[in-house]
């Protein structure tokens, strides 16, 4: 294909063409190998919770990581509102325990689906039924009810 | 590559169909997914060669498959070296893979128990049926789906615009052209490894393309179910696609496009009914009706317009004209819509905002040219199709691929729909998190128009592109 057929804007079309795949290839060893390899160390140093929490700004990834450490995977932990944030990834880091709607369980219930109903002591001294409640910055709190 | 495609989608699709008939019961039997890598197997040896297409030169193989390979390289060592890393990764499809994993059904608390977190319940579970099936023969491995996607996206643009018969350098540089596409490769929301499902909705709008530029009803019913089995707004799109169908003229095309829309919804909106734990059948009974009141209306409509002096003027009027009359009667429609649980529900419930969030659309414009063309996330996508409009109107070039264009056209317009239905607060959050996303499923349709037209207007010959699409299977 001669260049007086391609014409002067036949041209122009090659050049953005060329430079699409260009500026594709030019990213290939930073933005995508580099940055990938880098983000993907940052997960297996820092943990599924802080790395997830950490690149969303949210905080929560202590909480994510009692919880790992004090509840019975076969157990069900009760949320509350509100859920917007970092209560979105609970269901996910916390399986295979189950996260219920603590509207879904009336006070007294033992089980849940056949799953008894985490219980425990917080950190801070507080005894009862554990609850994950979203804060209105995005966050997550740990609480307790009574039964 | 021309055969492996073909097979690969029309697999992807049975499995779907196949799943979603058992998923309710006891689950997918074990062994499921390797059936239909025998089935697979089985087409690739007994499938007949149905062109006589001669292979791509060497060095263009050579370029292409050590360009791509470095690139599927690093997304499938994304894909398996963590879970998602993303947000609706892992907030949302990990849980489901996770849950499939232990069984493949929904006879279990996290799918069938009310009050259990399950976050975007109404989202059909394809992609994480296929991670869960292939995770539970091959622990680990079950995430190598996401760049078996990305492969199949490049391959079905290659094979596409071959059949098409693209000049052979022009298809060698589209493939490189989708696959380097930035915001697939890079590691952020939304890319090949993330988790998320904007790939396979590509994979499905990017089929749907292939089926209207080469005139295949099997293509395009393919591209159909694929889109309504990967997201709620694929259902939307399906609707769009059938639009098209009908302003194209090909009887086929729109009979394959009703036929995969109504068997879509028929096997997938009861188990998403079920997913929602929607008890009521009204929801799902009224879409099934009008889907197949639609159907009957639009196909008396054309037998109707066939009669008329000129019937394509007709068709596009209407194609373009019905979706904004609807858009702008949803208000006055919003009290008889049923109040039902899921993605879609959410939207329209802001039905009667419609006309109030007219002005979102400045900061619209605004975002979509940051997102679309300054900042280059997806490369220069929008700009070649345009610059080569420019040059063709310069030259007296009849660029004449309409349903192509209009699929186009009207896919990235849709990416307004959610900001003028959206129940979100903040909308510069809400362009800045989802414009880039669905800007992202067009890049395939507009790579294959884009490699359509500059063919037509680089090489002045009757090309392809040139032929109504009825006729250019």
């Amino acid at each position: 294909m001669s260049q007086a057929k391609l014409g002067a804007g036949g041209l122009s079309v090659l050049v953005l063409l060329a430079a699409h795949i260009l500026y594709g290839l030019v990213r290939l060893p930073d933005k995508v190998w580099g940055r990938r390899l880098d983000k993907i160390g940052r997960y297996q140093d820092e943990g599924a919770a802080r790395y997830l929490f950490g690149s969303a700004k949210h905080g929560g990834a202590d909480e994510i990581e009692w919880l790992q450490k004090n509840v019975s995977k076969e157990a069900v932990v009760l949320w509350r509102h509100p859920y917007d944030g970092a209560l979105e990834f609970v269901s996910a880091l916390i399986a295979p325990r189950l996260l219920v709607d603590e509207r879904c369980v009336p006070p007294g219930t033992l089980k849940f689906v056949e799953r008894p109903v985490a219980r425990g002591t917080l950190p801070s001294g507080d005894q009862g039924v554990l609850i994950v409640q979203g804060t209105e910055d995005g966050g997550l709190r740990l609480t307790v009810r009574e039964n | 590559m021309d055969r492996v495609v073909p097979l690969t989608l029309g697999c992807l699709v049975l499995y779907w169909i196949f799943a979603m008939m058992s998923i309710r019961g006891d689950g997918l039997p074990h062994w499921w997914w390797m059936a239909f890598v025998l089935l697979w197997v089985i087409g690739m040896i007994v499938g007949r060669k149905t062109h006589n297409l001669a292979s791509p030169p060497v060095l263009h193989r050579a370029v292409v498959w050590t360009v791509l390979g470095v690139a599927v390289a690093a997304v499938a060592y994304g894909a398996i070296s963590t879970p998602s890393r993303h947000w609706d990764g892992a907030a949302s499809f990990d849980a489901k893979v996770f849950w499939l994993t232990q069984s493949p059904t929904l006879q279990q608390p996290f799918f069938a128990t009310e009050g259990v977190f399950h976050h975007s319940p109404g989202y059909s579970l394809l992609q994480p049926l296929l991670i869960a099936s292939i995770e539970r023969a091959l622990p680990g491995a079950g995430r190598l789906v996401l760049p078996m996607f990305y492969l199949l996206l490049c391959g079905l643009v290659a094979t596409t615009l071959r059949r098409h018969r693209t000049a052979t350098w022009l298809v060698t540089a589209t493939v490189l052209a989708v696959g380097l596409t930035p915001h697939l490769l890079s590691p952020i929301s939304g890319s090949v490894d993330s988790g998320h499902i904007e790939l396979l909705l590509l994979l499905a709008t990017t089929t749907i393309a292939a089926g209207f530029l080469r005139g295949s009803g099997g293509l395009l019913a393919v591209g159909i179910v694929l889109a309504i089995a990967a997201k709620p707004e694929g259902q939307l799109y399906a609707a769009v696609a059938t639009g098209i169908a009908f302003a194209s003229g090909s009887g086929t095309l729109l009979l394959a496009a009703f036929l995969a829309v109504l068997v879509s919804f028929v096997i997938w909106l009861p188990v998403q009914a079920e997913l929602l734990h929607n008890s009521s059948p009204v929801g799902t009974v009224m879409v099934l009706g009008v889907a197949a009141a639609t159907a009957v209306l639009v196909m008396l409509v054309d037998a109707w317009v066939r009669r008329r002096a000129q019937p394509h003027v007709w068709r596009w009027g209407l194609v373009v004209g019905a979706p904004i009359v609807v858009l702008m009667c949803l208000p006055l429609l919003a009290s008889w819509l049923p109040a039902e649980r899921g993605a879609f529900a959410a939207y329209f419930r802001q039905a009667d905002e419609v006309w109030r969030n007219l002005g979102n659309l400045p900061a619209y414009f605004v975002a979509f040219l940051d997102v679309g063309i300054v900042k280059l996330r997806i490369g220069l996508a929008l700009v070649l199709p345009i610059a080569i409009a420019l040059l063709a109107w310069r030259r007296r070039v009849r660029l004449n691929d309409r349903a192509l264009m209009a699929w186009v056209v009207l896919g990235l317009s849709m990416t307004a729909t959610p900001f003028l239905l959206s129940p979100e607060a903040d909308l510069q959050q809400h362009l800045r998190w989802s414009l880039p996303r669905l800007l992202l499923h067009w890049v395939g349709p507009l790579w294959l128009l884009t490699a359509c037209w500059l063919d037509t207007v680089l090489a002045p010959r009757i090309s392809p592109c040139d032929q109504p699409v009825a006729r250019s299977s």
